[in-house]
């Protein structure tokens, strides 16, 4: 099994040269400031800011495409959900039953899909551009004990893994005759049993083969652990935390105190 | 001197069924500096002895072990693997599944850091076991984007860097075609030779470790069946066929003419064929 699937994507940029501990705070106040936020054109130009910032760092389109096409299954479950199913004032669209459909609940289906997509993007930014040691090394130093922050940083970068195991065993599966395109949504649902199945047996072995490889190089030795290469925060990385700071505090207080953002549409209610 | 000790070591593992017997009574020394093949088919309990030899059987794996392992004096039942890593290192038969860093010197590092080695050495340590497995030029590269014989390496060069005095190898080759086999090989036995590692090369295929090894194992179904020096063991194509090993090219060719004209060949690599040929051709009588 390859170990080639992985979200970093090897570059030098000034995003990559970015202390990871500064981006790890910049997705989290990214992530807390648009689900603060419900306001179309802010969640808008959000989205547009993050993708703008990940090519200006290096992050190719097709990249950034590939993520969106994963995206968009979830993006238009939630417009449809939101926009059947959750009443908003506005001009009735149409109405079905006890579905009924606004303009208001199409637009705050629309904006909360574009969040989903900003958020995965905000956290994408820090995982596309942070190796898994730098991953590791700012989990630890934020206070994360070094064997849940290599635990977590692992389980990070096999995500794509997994998906990349489940697309083969799929296509060995349907190689042997297996049916997944035809049928009733219950003979689909049946027919996924074998390949998940194989996948739970195939992480299972590459998680004990992980396990005996850490423990080999002595992972869980009674003995304080060094840091080859320590983080530094260097005057840039220190410009940039201020200024993630005063955004999101400035951001939380326009929203909490003035109602800016909470309109799906008007800019101020 | 044994650095290896194996003392009646058996083992089963724990199912939900009954117990698997893996290993059945295995004794064993191994010398210090030796390079030792450890031969059997698939299923014979080769790995399961390798993992027992740096101690993940009996800590990590349930089962039970009875007898003992002793590597340098240490009694593996008494210490937790991962202390064992300066003492034995092991590669495992899939490198990708033991790569797992960004890329290759922070491979090389975990291992060194875990060990709690100030920052100096370890830069040193790196560079030394990259430059051993030449593997040097790709220190910033990323191990997913190597190839199979460069993985091997950067994972001989990991455990390589925390200096054990045992190397253990398990099936390292099974997946490298022979340009990288031959890597492999080479890679270790200058270690072997300029540093002293003892090292245990397990697999099926006797091809390369035949001529690298002092000593050889037939392993088949948890007993070891045969035990000796590789050209005396290797001769006897019945014991071979047996233990389910792959002879070397030239050991099958020593077979066909000892069976065809009634010679006794034996040999296990050409430099020995080339000689007793050109013996032949001179004196017609030689061997027979």
């Amino acid at each position: 099994m390859s170990f080639a699937y992985d979200l970093f994507q090897n570059g030098d940029s000034w995003l990559y040269r970015l202390d990871p501990r500064v981006k790890l705070l910049a997705s989290i106040c990214g992530s807390a400031l648009l689900l603060s936020c419900r306001n179309f054109w802010l969640v808008l130009v959000a989205l547009l800011l993050i993708l703008a910032i990940l090519l200006s760092a290096g992050i190719s389109r097709a990249t950034l495409g590939s993520t969106l096409r994963i995206l968009v299954p979830v993006m238009v479950m939630i417009v449809l959900f939101t926009a059947l199913f959750t009443p908003v004032e506005g001009t009735r669209l149409f109405q079905f039953w006890i579905v009924t459909c606004t303009t208001g609940s199409l637009l705050l289906g629309i904006t909360l899909g574009l969040r989903i997509a900003a958020l995965a993007y905000v956290i994408l930014a820090w995982l596309y551009t942070t190796d898994q040691s730098a991953l590791t090394r700012s989990l630890v130093a934020l206070g994360l004990p070094h064997p849940w922050g290599l635990t977590l940083a692992i389980a990070l970068r096999h995500i794509p893994l997994l998906a990349a195991t489940f697309r083969q065993i799929s296509d060995a599966q349907q190689a042997r005759a297996l049916e997944l395109s035809r049928g009733s949504l219950l003979h689909k649902a049946r027919a996924f049993i074998p390949i998940t199945v194989a996948m739970i047996i195939n992480s299972l072995r590459t998680a004990e083969a992980l396990s005996r490889a850490l423990v080999s190089r002595g992972f869980g030795a009674p003995i304080q652990r060094t840091i080859w290469r320590p983080l530094k925060m260097r005057a840039a990385d220190w410009v940039w935390l201020a200024m993630i700071l005063v955004s999101t505090v400035v951001g939380l207080i326009a929203r909490y105190a003035f109602g800016f953002g909470i309109d799906n549409w008007f800019l101020f209610s | 001197m044994a650095i290896i000790q194996v003392e009646h070591l058996s083992f089963a593992y724990t199912t939900d069924l009954e117990p698997v017997k893996v290993l059945d009574d295995i004794n064993l020394e191994i010398d210090k500096g030796e390079a030792f093949a450890l031969m059997g088919p698939t299923g014979a309990g080769k790995s399961t002895l390798c993992l027992a030899l740096n101690g993940i059987i009996p800590h990590l794996v349930n089962g039970t072990m009875d007898g003992r392992v002793l590597v340098d004096g240490i009694d593996t039942r008494d210490t937790y693997p991962a202390a064992l890593s300066q003492t034995v290192g092991i590669i495992h038969q899939d490198p990708d599944s033991q790569l797992f860093c960004p890329s290759v010197e922070e491979e090389v590092a975990f291992g060194l850091e875990n060990a709690g080695l100030a920052r100096q050495e370890i830069t040193e340590r790196i560079d030394w076991a990259l430059r051993v497995v030449r593997m040097d030029a790709y220190r910033k590269s990323s191990p997913a984007r190597l190839s199979g014989g460069q993985k091997q390496r950067v994972a001989i060069a990991c455990s390589l860097a925390l200096l054990p005095k045992v190397l253990v190898l398990d099936e390292p080759t099974s997946s490298l075609d022979p340009a990288g086999q031959a890597e492999v090989y080479e890679a270790v036995e200058r270690l072997r030779r300029e540093r002293q590692v003892t090292l245990v090369l397990v697999g099926t295929d006797a091809e390369h470790s035949a001529a690298y090894t002092a000593h050889m194992a037939f392993l088949i179904a948890g007993k070891i069946i045969a035990l000796g020096e590789p050209q005396k063991l290797l001769a006897d194509k019945q014991l071979v066929t047996l233990a389910g090993v792959y002879p070397p090219q030239m050991m099958e060719l020593a077979w066909e003419l000892n069976s065809r004209c009634q010679t006794s060949y034996n040999w296990l690599h050409m430099g020995q064929a080339e000689s007793d040929l050109r013996a032949r051709l001179q004196d017609p009588r030689s061997h027979g």
